[in-house]
């Protein structure tokens, strides 16, 4: 089981989330729940509310739409940000291909740590931002 | 009695004291002035009547003089001495006079004629000061009007006194002195009891008048202003014609006077004595009767030209037939006129001029330089045309033309100015609706306000209503009935509450839709509408089928019938309320108990039923929480402060409790400032404080934040000077820059420069610039998260030494990461601060700086170095940051360095989750020493 500043220095290596101080990091991290899954698991399917968004630690997740695949998302990579952020439906499945190792956080907790704290929100806004512009 | 007097006469029972001492005070004043005017006219004309000119410029630079050096005193002496010493001056001179005129000494007459007029200039002005500085400005708004009517009712009494008393032959106009004496010598003792009542008030006015120190001090000063603006050239250009028109005019009157009383001081005195009483009497019907309407119908785009074009045809009267009864018309118009629709045209046209203190110190400057020179300008004329060229008092009527048509140039000049200048002052909002002295608002400038409220938003259209509001009937504007359909319910709610006080029934079915308006505020409003302009019983409505929830009609009626005060509605709707409070379960519960917390918002906080608003602020749903906090802010309860700031720790309610402590304002403060500085208080609720300080947005709120910036916690430390950077933006006179900031910014310095010691011995790499990091160890990460915070304090401190935005700047610069930028903020930075601290900047921040020299500055800076990996860490695993504390406990664990195993034991741990858990991690992972 990870320690919550395990689960902080891995989480700062995502994207999304390496415009966040450590110690904001932190309340993520808090609501963050270590979870494995076999492969073939679905994680979340096509068009569901999304309630959850997934952090990969090991594995690979694959991306499925309409029967085709998307894209993969491997290790420090998230899995159902975008949805969860906009509060739109999935817009593809998530299915593990491989033996997945991956820390789950709710949508109810993710948008109460960010009304809560600021430095959340502003280092997600600068992600995406930079996401637009074409930096990563 | 009582009663019946405060509302005919709009006066509050505790200001009746101050408003009857000045209404006697003006009336006493006009009155010696009307006295005095009559009978030393008719004097002066009796042994002097061919130096009239002479004396009138003898008048303009005396009574110039006089006021000049009245006005130096005013900065001298007390205002107390100063007032009630001139008007003992004016009194005994008086006196002195009629003891000389025993001898037949004929200069005492020219000496009088000036005194009179000398007397006319200040007693007035005395009293207008006097008022000015007892009454608030609200306060002022509401009873100038009668104070006013002292002067109004003073005029014909004492002409009518005076006409009586020397026709019947009772006493000869010279011993009518006395009396001028006597009233003076009351006047003076109306100023001892009005100071005597006031003193407090007067004295906060005294220190409030002489902070201002921006504003022009002396009529040199002044002039330069005036100079500097077209528009107020134009009206200065104005009123001197105006004035040295009517002195013109005055002179016709009294020398066609004394030609046909010739040799009869008596019949002479009591012809100007009468002539004044009718006139007064007759301008104060005009005044009542006809300028408001005049100004709302015709506007000042009108009314402006009144005057010259009447003087134009009485001046041609006076030129055809010189004869008495002409003279009258002409001088009646004048008196008629000058004093009741020019006087309000006047107050219109100084409306745009803003700051307010400004006007006030333009009208003294007019009053009292411009008004005299005009006088002085006049006399100088008619000694050219009267005594050298020999004009009859008819034909200085040909002088007069020119004057008039001079007049009527100006007036289309500033008729054009009025309307840019009256448009720019409501965009940049420089227009204090509390300080407009006006109390009609004349159809053209009413236009212009009514096309402000056709755009802008919620405050734009309010400054408007506030504006509009200064005339006395505002809701005929058909610009007020679509605002009750504006977004926002403050403006819903004021449009209404003026449609309702100006009778416009025609929005009844409009207002019947309101019933179901979001705002409480605007329910209540409809309701008091339909109640007053349709006959609706509000407690019928209840029983009404209506589309609206139960709720909803119920907290309407309850806001209603709290606002009308009357005992039985209070208990009628402390009944209904309770009934809301204990609705039957089920989903409408909770909104009916927010909605009766809501209504608490405007209901008067010292009604009985507010007493429900702690229970409503410690209700379990969040909703009713939230409305109960909101209420206790709009009616600044007291009782409620407490538990209001205990809400900001609360994530559900903390928006709600910032606006309604930023509603409180600086009642709250000394709670505010007990909490922040409170140990004992949850860092949670304490940090939330300076946000609202910030709201509040005052000198005292300011002072709260810079006395309490010394605390030990960073992020409070953050918060106060952002706070504090916040109002500085604001107004830069707010937060002027102290001792506290700079030695705040050395400690703040060398904080950052130890961290850098830290960082650089713990991972030397982490120390470069922001956009070179990469892929740190969380401590080096924590650690420059650390520094960059203080960075920005150390921004946020300079911020409040050096103008902020040129700071900001530098700042952004230096967080760039483009070196070029960084080089520019640098060198911005050496332009803008002190060469030492920039010395001490530069070396931070400057990235031609090595790490070495840098080094070698922190140790000379800190007095210490930090050797090794290891010292850097046992510093940080004894730091107050519990954050820093964790990780470097994760770096011990993650680096398994088992030199650190004595002092990992040291370290405080348990209690804290976060700690505890790192400490077991750490432990094992040194416990099982190999490494990964």
């Amino acid at each position: 089981m990870l320690t919550l500043l395990e689960k902080v220095s891995l989480l700062q290596r995502a994207a999304i989330f390496r415009g966040i101080r450590t110690e904001s990091l932190g309340r993520v991290a808090a609501a963050a729940h270590e979870i494995s899954f076999e492969p073939r698991h679905t994680l979340f399917r096509e068009s569901e509310n999304p309630d959850t968004l997934y952090f990969v630690l090991e594995g690979e997740v694959c991306e499925m739409q309409n029967g085709q695949e998307k894209r993969k998302f491997g290790p420090y990579e998230v899995v159902g940000i975008m949805a969860v952020l906009a509060g739109n439906p999935y817009p593809a499945s998530a299915v593990a291909t491989q033996p997945v190792r991956a820390l789950r956080i709710d949508q109810q907790d993710f948008y109460d740590i960010m009304a809560e704290d600021f430095d959340v929100t502003r280092g997600i806004l600068k992600a995406l931002v930079a996401l637009a512009a074409g930096e990563e | 009695m009582i009663e019946f007097l405060e509302k005919a006469l709009n006066v509050r029972r505790s200001e009746f004291g101050p408003a009857f001492l000045l209404f006697a005070y003006l009336f006493c004043a006009i009155g010696s002035y009307i006295m005095a005017m009559s009978v030393g006219d008719a004097m002066f004309l009796n042994a002097y009547p061919r130096y009239l000119p002479q004396v009138i410029i003898a008048t303009a630079v005396v009574v110039g003089t006089f006021a000049s050096v009245y006005i130096r005193l005013t900065n001298r002496v007390r205002l107390q001495y100063l007032m009630v010493g001139a008007l003992v001056f004016f009194s005994a001179s008086f006196a002195v006079f009629w003891w000389i005129t025993y001898f037949q000494v004929k200069w005492v007459y020219a000496l009088i004629y000036i005194w009179v007029y000398m007397t006319g200039a200040m007693a007035p002005t005395i009293g207008w000061t006097l008022a000015n500085f007892v009454l608030t400005t609200r306060e002022a708004r509401r009873i100038f009007g009668f104070i006013g009517a002292g002067a109004v009712l003073g005029a014909p009494c004492a002409a009518f006194f005076t006409a009586g008393m020397i026709r019947g032959r009772h006493v000869h106009p010279e011993t009518m002195l006395v009396a001028v004496a006597l009233a003076l010598a009351g006047c003076a003792v109306l100023v001892l009891f009005t100071f005597r009542r006031a003193r407090e008030r007067m004295q906060d006015v005294s220190r409030a008048a002489s902070a201002s120190k921006d504003l022009p001090k002396n009529f040199g000063q002044i002039w330069k202003y005036i100079r500097g603006s077209r528009y107020l050239l134009l009206i200065t250009a104005l009123i001197a014609i105006g004035c040295a028109t009517t002195t013109l005019i005055a002179y016709q009157f009294r020398m066609i006077s004394y030609a046909h009383f010739v040799g009869n001081k008596a019949a002479l005195a009591t012809f100007f004595a009468q002539f004044n009483g009718y006139l007064g009497l007759a301008a104060f019907a005009v005044q009542m009767l006809f300028t408001g309407r005049l100004l709302r119908v015709l506007g000042i785009r009108i009314t402006i030209f009144v005057l010259p074009v009447v003087f134009l045809g009485g001046s041609m009267g006076v030129l055809l037939a010189p004869v008495l009864l002409s003279a009258a018309i002409l001088k009646g118009s004048h008196l008629l006129l000058r004093f009741s629709l020019d006087k309000s045209t006047a107050e219109l046209l100084y409306l745009p001029v803003a700051p307010p203190e400004i006007k006030s110190q333009i009208k003294s400057f007019i009053d009292g330089f411009v008004w005299r020179s005009a006088d002085g300008v006049s006399g100088l004329v008619l000694w050219v045309f009267a005594n050298k060229l020999h004009f009859s008092p008819g034909k200085i009527s040909l002088v007069n033309f020119v004057f008039l048509f001079a007049w009527i140039g100006i007036a289309f000049g500033v008729r054009r100015e009025y309307l840019n200048v009256l448009r720019r002052a409501i965009e940049r909002k420089t227009l204090d609706p509390d300080r407009i002295a006006t109390e009609v608002l004349d159809s053209t400038t009413t236009e212009v306000l009514a096309m402000g409220l056709e755009r802008g938003g919620e405050q734009d259209v309010l400054y408007g209503l506030s504006l509009l509001e200064v005339g006395r009937e505002p809701g005929w504007h058909p610009a007020l009935r679509g605002l009750l359909d504006h977004a926002s319910p403050a403006v819903r709610q004021r449009a209404l509450h003026m449609l309702s006080d100006a009778g416009d029934i025609k929005v009844q079915s409009k207002v019947e839709k309101l019933l179901g308006d979001e705002s409480p505020e605007v329910r209540a409003e409809a309701l008091h509408y339909l109640v007053v302009h349709t006959g609706r019983d509000p407690l019928t409505l209840m029983s009404t089928e209506t589309d609206l929830p139960d709720y909803v009609v119920q907290g309407s009626v309850v806001a209603y019938l709290a606002r009308t005060d009357e005992p039985d509605n209070l208990a009628a709707g402390e009944v209904i309320f309770e009934g809301m409070l204990s609705a039957p379960p089920g989903p409408d519960a909770a909104r009916a108990r927010a909605e009766a917390a809501r209504i608490l918002g405007v209901i008067p906080p010292n009604a009985a039923i507010q007493r429900h608003l702690l229970e409503l602020i410690r209700d379990t749903d969040p909703a009713v929480q939230e409305q109960a906090l909101l209420a206790a802010g709009k009616t600044q309860n007291r009782d409620a402060l407490h538990p209001v700031i205990d809400k900001l720790g609360d994530p559900r309610l903390v928006g709600a409790a910032r606006a309604a402590l930023a509603e409180y304002g600086e009642r709250a403060l000394g709670t505010l400032q007990d909490h922040l500085n409170d140990a004992a208080v949850p860092l949670a609720t304490r940090k939330q404080i300076p946000g609202v300080l910030a709201r509040i947005a005052t000198a005292q709120a300011a002072t709260v934040l810079a006395n309490s910036l010394l605390q030990n916690d960073p992020g409070l430390r953050f918060d106060l000077l952002k706070a504090l950077n916040k109002l500085r933006s604001l107004d830069p006179g707010l937060v002027p820059p102290n001792e506290h900031f700079e030695d705040m910014l050395n400690a703040e310095l060398m904080g950052y420069y130890r961290s850098f010691q830290i960082l650089a011995a713990f991972d030397p790499k982490g120390t470069s610039a922001p956009a070179a990091r990469g892929q740190e160890s969380l401590l080096t990460r924590a650690l420059q998260e650390r520094m960059d915070r203080e960075l920005e304090r150390i921004f946020r401190l300079l911020g409040l030494l050096y103008p902020p935005r040129d700071i900001h700047n530098a700042y952004i610069g230096l967080i760039s990461g483009q070196p070029r930028i960084r080089s520019n903020a640098v060198e911005v930075l050496e332009h803008l601060v002190r060469s030492d601290l920039y010395k001490t900047l530069v070396c931070a921040l400057d990235p031609d700086v090595n790490l070495k020299e840098k080094l070698h500055f922190a140790q000379r800076l800190c007095h210490t170095s930090v050797g090794s990996k290891t010292e850097a860490l046992r510093i940080v695993l004894h730091s107050e940051d519990r954050w820093l504390r964790a990780c470097a406990l994760h770096a011990v664990g993650e680096l398994r360095l088992a030199e650190l195993t004595e002092e990992l034991r040291r370290v405080p741990h348990s209690g804290d989750p976060l700690l505890d858990e790192t400490w077991n991690w750490t432990h094992a992972r040194l416990a099982a020493g190999t490494p990964a």
